[in-house]
């Protein structure tokens, strides 16, 4: 039987999930490393005008979209033109894509949450992360055998997506309202943990003290756009499938914005966190913060465990919150990703959630067993690269040109005009059409350029195809092939 | 920390904290609270999606 589709069951809910989607483990190893290469606290100028000029004038677009048309990001394209249904395939692939590590992370923060009892990962870290947990090998080529607790870590994450997503909204709307304020209260107690240890001022400034020459610098600019793009959840239909679910009569402007402050504000509370804990190490280790500085997996998984072995005291309690916060923060992001994909699935075949929900789940999953590998680590690099930088670029490049040429903002802007609280005018026009394009389009060749002149990490060429152009150009093939399938518009199973 | 990263702070919390803030207030004070949830019979949505691909 066809499947009614839900509607969020309050707007609070609908505004959690979308700071949940958005709020994701970028926020806290990606934000303060970029902010501090950046110009410090002169990076929160770019930061305000790119947030201002690109992400809230996307959110509103995504949210205009999916909740003009009702329907999640592929069919909401084929509501405009058949031919465009591939590029919300193509979004949802990407987002897909992106959940495949997504969940392994995850699943290394489950192991590592066990870890923390005893604070298991040593005296080194770095070589426990590498040698003794991911058994890392030699080369990207080298795949070696499957890491069993990672898969099962694995397995743990898709079963709990598998479960938050099972009744859509109804089910999702509950449990981001634990997922989202839970990370919040322990990022609280991590910044005042942090502030009150020696030396915590020490990294303060090093995260906030600007360098206004830096804002001459255009790949500051590009950063900051870059940063903002990646950090809210835009481009892989996620915000298209969850406005979808919003009732006739919501505001939607005011929503975007609530949405996109709220990233904004963790991640800005995120580097007080990471760098009055790294003002710490420094202080402990007798180095300076640029020496202990670190992102990405190296800062959650060598990195604070290091700072949580100095602890004066409860140091496998703040290890337990600390991964504790990284899961929390990880498991709604990453539920938003399979269900824009799922969403999108219903909203064409009308198959009943639970199977599509299956489907793509134990797919997902499949495709994760590489990085559970010996060599996972180096396949998650690459594939992050490629999908982060070039896939999620060109959805938002395409999605600006379908949208601002083709469909026309003007449409959009009189429909979320017409029930929200803030009203739209011409500048957001200017915004969809030409900032956010340009500055996408100018990050596309930019990185593009970078790599000719520079093979990614040094990675052999086929693997770079494999990985990377080969599984993007594959992606795009199957989303077209998946458009091109009859969708079972009004009939019954 | 110098006072240039005082300043920073300070503009970072009125533009994220002040703007939450402001827009919460205007969410919640709305005379018409649109998208309140109320509408949640299904019916809202027919309006404009007829149609199909």
């Amino acid at each position: 039987m066809q499947e009614k589709r839900g509607f969020w069951g309050s707007r609070v809910s609908f505004i959690m999930a979308v700071v949940g989607s958005a709020v994701g483990l970028g926020n806290v190893w990606r934000f303060p490393y970029i902010c501090y290469e950046n110009g410090g606290g002169a990076f929160l100028i770019p930061f305000v005008v790119a947030m201002l000029t690109a992400g809230i004038p996307l959110m509103i677009l995504e949210f205009g979209l999916g909740h003009k048309m009702g329907l999640a990001a592929p069919m909401a394209f084929a509501e405009i033109r058949k031919k465009y249904e591939w590029l919300g395939w193509f979004a949802v692939l990407v987002g897909l894509m992106v959940m495949t590590y997504y969940g392994v992370i995850m699943g290394w923060c489950f192991r590592y949450l066990a870890y923390s009892i005893n604070l298991q990962w040593g005296a080194d870290p770095a070589t426990f992360f590498n040698q003794d947990f991911l058994h890392l090998s030699s080369g990207i080529g080298d795949l070696g055998g499957i890491v069993w607790y990672i898969l099962l870590g694995l397995f743990l994450c898709w079963a709990c997506v598998f479960f938050c997503i099972i009744k859509g909204v109804d089910s999702v709307g509950k449990v981001v309202m634990l997922t989202v304020p839970v990370p919040v209260a322990i990022l609280v107690i991590f910044i005042i943990r942090g502030v009150t240890l020696p030396g915590a001022v020490d990294g303060l400034a090093y995260y906030l003290t600007p360098d206004f020459s830096k804002l001459l610098e255009p790949k500051v600019w590009l950063a900051a756009y870059g940063q903002v793009f990646f950090s809210l959840s835009i481009g892989f239909g996620v915000m298209i499938a969850y406005a979808s679910f919003l009732p006739r009569d919501s505001d939607i402007t005011n929503n975007a914005v609530i949405s996109s402050l709220s990233d904004a504000g963790i991640s800005f509370m995120s580097g007080f966190a990471v760098f009055s804990a790294l003002g710490y190490l420094a202080h402990t280790t007798g180095g300076s913060v640029s020496n202990v500085l670190n992102h990405g997996p190296g800062l959650a998984f060598v990195t604070f465990p290091t700072i949580i072995n100095n602890l004066p005291f409860w140091a496998s309690a703040f290890g337990l919150l600390f991964f504790m916060l990284l899961l929390t923060l990880g498991i709604d992001s990453a539920f938003s990703l399979v269900e824009a994909g799922v969403a999108g699935a219903i909203d064409k075949w009308k198959t009943p959630r639970v199977i599509v929900n299956g489907i793509v789940s134990f797919a997902a999953f499949i495709i994760g067993v590489i990085y559970t590998t010996n060599a996972g680590l180096y396949w998650l690099d690459i594939i992050d690269y490629y999908f982060t930088s070039y896939g999620l670029a060109l959805v938002g490049i395409l999605e600006c040109i379908v949208l601002g040429y083709v469909y026309g903002t003007r449409r959009i802007r009189e429909h979320v005009n017409k029930t929200s609280d803030f009203k739209i005018g011409i500048w957001w026009d200017i915004c969809i059409k030409y900032i956010t394009p340009a500055m996408l389009i100018w990050m596309f060749i930019q990185t593009a350029r970078e790599l000719i002149s520079n093979p990614y990490s040094g990675y052999p060429a086929w693997a770079q195809c494999v990985g990377g152009w080969g599984l993007l150009i594959f992606m795009i093939v199957f989303a077209i092939v998946l458009s091109l399938f009859k969708s079972r518009d009004g009939k019954e199973i | 920390m110098p006072i240039s990263a005082w300043v920073m702070l300070v503009f970072m919390i009125v533009f994220v904290f002040g703007g939450l803030g402001a827009c919460i207030y205007k969410a919640v004070t709305a005379k018409h609270p649109v998208g309140s949830g109320d509408s949640t019979d299904g019916s809202c949505c027919a309006e404009e999606n007829e149609g199909g691909v």
